[in-house]
């Protein structure tokens, strides 16, 4: 497989954000595994290559964001953009009622001790669309 | 608790030790992995000191902005401005699901709308811990960091959680509290960053809480304190995530960028409390990492305890002049300079700290 380096490093940060990656040239495809009850998806409008904070807009998709137990979040390989501010201008200008997430909600209020699952999804896995070229 | 009782609460020392240990080298390496972190505080810094500069030009751009997208928007001059308004918005016998707010804790929101008759949860882990137990945060991130587990497991008993660690205690909560983010007739959150431009308002977290108490009730309030104003959504985003690299948990897990929606009642209330008049105005460039809390050798004796009755710490002194009264304990201070030099803002507390004990011993 043969990914453009910005993607690995969209890869690398997300992996440190504890988000699972799958990539795949045929997103509507690998989706159909997790649609059933527990997993919510929803298609992202742009990603930080830097920090791998993910983008999404909508109110109902941002309340899915924070009731599901397992969020899937589908990403374009065109949509992921150098820096924060660049993702988050693409973001604004395709969609009202910007959010974003960045891994699966934790907390480390007791003791200092790491927990997933806080409040909001207990993973999050995102799927990067590639083009047939790339894989 | 009294300052020296906090002396001899050794649990405060050991859990801001052990924060300081999880998180300063977390500062560091955000730094060194992403650079432009340093380019971004010089820019927020200089855009706080334009807003500080003309707080009335930009308060009313920014109350403009927000009645023109149908946001009901008040101005509070004092604590108790601002919770008649709350008071009127909520009414009684209300949900009310909170997110963590300091702004919330200075006007200490949570006991005036308990006796109006409103059931008010603190949804945040650790604010809902010291919710129990009828304290004051022991860290404006952290509120919680100076209980064990087992003693967190027995506070949690109160409201009918059990569990033997903190995954089996998180889990209870969790359930808890979906409950009430499900039911729930009011929202109410503090403000990280506000965008005069856009009129959204900026709040980042890790658990989810804040997104779910923001975007499920039909009611949402956010307190916005005017130091969080800024120009526009890029200053915005970079202030939120200064804030969160800054304390050493970074990237933040969500990014809200709270508006109003059609499906949601919204309310502003900007809160001056002394911020407008004070003679400390370089506070206000204070984003609230509280990174100097962590670092300070006098705030890892006695945590928040070393300040007023919501701010703590080298911050937490200029703060509680600001919003409440002078505070002698300002003489606790070894002007080390630590604060100076690890705060993003650049800001010169121990020259404030100076300033205040002259204005103290000057008064007597």
């Amino acid at each position: 497989m043969v990914l453009k380096s910005e993607l690995f490093e969209l890869i690398g940060s997300l992996r440190n954000n504890n988000v699972e990656v799958i990539i795949t040239n045929n997103a509507e495809k690998e989706i159909e595994k997790f649609k059933m009850d527990g997993f919510k998806i929803t298609r992202a409008l742009s990603a930080d290559k830097r920090t791998g904070i993910i983008f999404m807009g909508g109110f109902e998709n941002k309340k899915i964001s924070a009731l599901a137990e397992h969020h899937v979040i589908i990403l374009s390989e065109r949509d992921v953009k150098e820096d924060v501010i660049s993702a988050y201008e693409h973001a604004i200008s395709n969609s009202e009622c910007v959010f974003a997430s960045s891994g699966p909600s934790k907390t480390a209020d007791i003791e200092g001790k790491t927990v997933f699952g806080m409040h909001g999804p207990r993973k999050v896995t995102l799927v990067l669309e590639v083009k047939n070229e790339d894989l | 608790m009294k300052i020296y009782e906090a002396l001899e609460n050794k649990s405060i020392r050991d859990g801001i030790l052990r924060t300081v240990r999880n998180l300063s080298y977390q500062v560091d390496k955000n730094l060194q992995k992403h650079p432009y972190l340093v380019e971004y505080a010089e820019e927020v810094r200089n855009a706080k000191k334009e807003i500080i500069a003309n707080f009335d030009f930009w308060i009313e751009k920014a109350m403009g902005i927000l009645q023109s997208k149908g946001v009901e928007v008040f101005y509070a001059n004092d604590a108790n401005e601002a919770i008649k308004v709350v008071k009127e918005i909520v009414g009684s016998k209300k949900i009310v699901v909170k997110a963590k707010s300091m702004v919330s804790e200075e006007i200490d929101l949570r006991k005036y709308l308990e006796r109006m008759g409103n059931e008010v949860w603190e949804t945040d882990l650790g604010e809902l811990i010291i919710q129990l137990k009828k304290e004051k945060p022991m860290h404006s991130v952290l509120p919680a960091l100076h209980y064990s587990e087992a003693q967190v497991a027995e506070i949690l008993k109160k409201i009918g959680i059990n569990g033997r660690n903190a995954e089996e205690l998180a889990e209870g909560v969790r359930d808890f509290m979906r409950k009430k983010f499900m039911s729930a007739n009011v929202g109410i959150s503090g403000c990280n960053a506000f965008s005069v431009d856009s009129g959204r308002i900026f709040l980042i977290e890790n658990e989810g809480n804040i997104r779910l108490a923001t975007s499920l009730p039909r009611k949402y309030i956010a307190l916005v304190g005017i130091e969080k104003i800024l120009q526009n959504d890029r200053l915005a985003l970079k202030s939120v995530l200064l804030q969160s690299a800054f304390f050493g948990t970074f990237p933040p897990t969500y990014i809200n960028i709270n508006e109003k929606i059609e499906q949601q009642e919204m309310f502003v209330i900007f809160l001056d409390n002394g911020r407008k008049s004070t003679e400390f105005k370089e506070q206000l460039l204070c984003i609230r990492c509280g990174r100097c809390q962590l670092e300070c050798p006098i705030f890892q004796n006695f945590g928040n305890i070393w300040g007023g009755s919501a701010y703590g710490g080298p911050m937490g002194i200029i703060w509680t002049a600001i919003t409440e009264k002078k505070s002698e304990l300002c003489f606790l201070s070894t002007l080390c300079g630590k604060c100076r030099e690890i705060c993003p803002m650049k800001i010169d507390i121990p020259e404030m700290i100076r300033e205040l004990r002259r204005s103290i011993i000057m008064r007597k």
